[in-house]
């Protein structure tokens, strides 16, 4: 009955409750089309981060992070990678030698970073292999062969099979230098990377750059990469007591990446707040409209013995049905609006060309969870719930001989 | 035994900067089963005496007992609930519950009460059919002319199983054929289940028919009349 009541309480003025319920659906539209927006640009951001160069977690030679130099090596990479591997979520490692070096063709001469990878375990924590667009990934298998980044490739003025001299200073200190075929040339989503890297193996890395089996990284693939936080504590406790170590999750790798996840986030809370302060805004006035309308009646009510917190909770709830029906459909069509960029994504090649130290792909997919929706429907419900205790204080106050009295 | 019993009741009303004594002193003791009429012309008072006979407004000074308990004192909340076990009220505008039916505006006090479906359903029946508008059920008040509401408020002040009824200007929106058989049926109930009815009323109809005739004049009873 109570329930009834209320529902039959808010098509009493169906225009006004109408106009209410619109905004708080079109607002929760907004909110389900930013959401799933911001979780397509992040899941992008966190992929293309982790499964293009990082990987969930590295480990280091202590102070390498801070100050990366080629001798801050790990000594014994296959005793720690073994431990690592064994760990029940870690999908695979990958071993790096990196240093920068200077690289020369006849023409010309540039800066470039080194990565030196065993190409088979770098396929399990990267997706480098997918981003191959002439030449094979493979070919690094073979000695001096290199993999050149397409910018970096352009600006040197080389194609595939194109002879490189690549110079280097070794862990030692000594200078290491040595001739280089272009083996394969990569794009991917980060324009730093295809104008910055060069990956080798890992033994003409070791050899060029004196590491006599050292490496400077380790890169760790886990089976859940958001589970990046409790997994490096795992990893760490299984180096035990290999005090010289550091391992760090990709946040800490990419914290301009982690903050703009934050910023986004942030970005997503702000928009809430104003959808939820609109609707807010708009229940409460409906409720106050409705209340006015109904003192009488309301008189009636506690003349017959409706307690003053009955009358509270019948208002609260005329609210929150209001804010539910609101929210449902408003969530609906939310996902009606993103499926298209659920489906096919949203094309942003203009932006992530722009884009300097944050590697987006140029088509980003929506993406929506059902936590997504529920959590929606949750704050507008408990948002319409907060802004009718006003109101509903208002109502459960009046004094019965007063009210009756009110025409 | 008394069931009401007023002591010295006085109520001033603030109009602006105007202090009105709606009531100046008013003693009564209304027996469980009285047939009382609070009779007056407009200003007299009977109405604020009903209120606050029913807690509905605050007593400015002396003391109200209901069933030998003094409300005085007592907050909106309890109020409610001796109002919802012990007292049936009747208004002169029928006050039903708009986007309600007859029946379930019967129901609403009844489910405040926590009364079971089954014992609802057949107290609900039974007061539609003591009122004579069984057929009428389905209705919302809308649809209904005046002397059926004014049916359907009475069955819902009834079906609660109250002591004591209180019915403001009761008649006073009614033409005289439903007036009479509604205040037919009040003391018919009145009689059979010892109900107390307290009215208050200038309906001569009304006045006639009570046990109990109390005159109030500016605020204090002026003069009482009992009948058989």
């Amino acid at each position: 009955m109570f329930f009834s009541l209320a529902w039959r309480n808010i098509w009493r003025n169906r225009r006004r409750s109408a106009i209410t319920i619109s905004a708080i659906c079109i607002g929760m539209a907004g909110i389900i089309f930013m959401i799933g927006m911001m979780n397509g640009f992040v899941v992008n951001m966190i992929e293309n981060s982790v499964h293009l160069e990082t990987g969930a977690l590295q480990v280091h030679h202590r102070g390498y992070h801070d100050d990366p130099s080629v001798e801050k090596l790990i000594r014994n990479p296959s005793e720690v990678s073994d431990r690592v591997t064994a760990l029940p979520r870690v999908n695979g490692v990958s071993l790096r030698i990196k240093s920068f070096g200077l690289v020369s063709t006849r023409r010309d001469s540039l800066g470039a970073m080194l990565v030196g990878i065993d190409p088979s375990s770098e396929s399990v924590v990267t997706n480098l292999y997918k981003s191959v667009i002439a030449g094979s990934y493979g070919s690094i298998r073979s000695g001096n062969t290199v993999l050149l980044g397409k910018t970096l490739a352009q600006n040197l003025q080389v194609r595939l099979g194109d002879e490189i001299i690549i110079l280097s200073q070794g862990a030692d200190g000594s200078m290491g230098n040595d001739i280089y075929k272009v083996g394969g040339i990569f794009e991917t989503a980060s324009p730093d990377i295809d104008r910055m890297y060069i990956y080798m193996g890992l033994s003409d890395a070791s050899e060029l750059l004196s590491t006599y089996g050292g490496v400077n990284e380790i890169a760790v693939s886990l089976k859940d990469a958001d589970a990046a936080d409790s997994a490096k504590n795992a990893v760490i406790n299984a180096l035990g007591d290999e005090d010289e170590l550091e391992v760090l999750t990709w946040k800490e790798v990419l914290p301009g990446v982690a903050q703009m996840v934050v910023f986004m986030q942030g970005a997503v809370f702000l928009f809430y707040l104003i959808v939820f302060g609109v609707a807010a805004f708009g229940i409460s006035n409906t409720l106050i409209m409705s209340i006015f309308e109904r003192v009488h009646e309301l008189g009636v009510m506690m003349s017959i013995g409706t307690r003053p917190s009955r009358i509270f909770l019948q208002t609260a709830v005329e609210s929150v049905m209001m804010g539910l029906i609101g929210s449902v459909i408003g969530s609906a069509l939310g996902f009606l609006l993103s499926l298209n960029f659920i489906l096919n994504g949203l094309d942003v090649s203009f932006w992530a060309k722009a884009k300097s130290f944050i590697a987006f792909s140029p088509v980003i997919y929506y993406r929506l969870v059902p936590w997504d929706f529920v959590l929606g429907i949750f704050f507008v419900v408990l948002v319409t719930a907060l802004s009718s205790v006003y109101p509903a204080l208002k109502a459960s106050r009046l004094k019965p001989a007063d009210a009756i009295r009110y025409v | 035994m008394a069931v009401v019993e007023v002591r010295d009741l006085k109520k001033t009303y603030k109009l602006g900067k105007i202090t009105v004594e709606a009531l100046r002193g008013v003693t009564v003791d209304i027996k469980q089963g009285d047939f009382v009429t609070f009779a007056g012309p407009s200003g007299s008072g009977k109405t604020t005496l009903l209120n606050l006979i029913g807690g509905l407004d605050d007593i400015t000074e002396g003391e109200i007992l209901l069933d030998g308990r003094k409300i005085n004192d007592l907050g909106q909340g309890r109020l409610s609930e001796i109002r919802l076990q012990k007292i049936g009220f009747i208004f002169q505008q029928y006050n039903l519950i708009p986007v309600l039916t007859a029946y379930e505006n019967i129901e609403y006090p009844l489910l405040l009460q926590g009364v079971g479906d089954a014992e609802r359903r057949s107290r609900i029946e039974a007061a539609l059919k003591e009122v004579n508008i069984g057929e009428l059920s389905s209705r919302r008040p809308n649809d209904m002319s005046g002397g059926q509401q004014q049916r359907v408020a009475i069955a819902r002040a009834l079906a609660i199983r109250p002591k004591i009824v209180l019915a403001d200007e009761p008649t006073a929106n009614l033409d005289s054929k439903n007036s009479e058989s509604l205040i037919d049926l009040m003391r018919e109930i009145n009689g059979r289940d010892g109900v107390t009815f307290i009215f208050s009323t200038h309906d001569q109809m009304v006045m006639g028919k009570s046990k109990r005739l109390l005159y109030l004049k500016d605020g204090r009873i002026e003069k009482e009349e009992k009948r058989p």
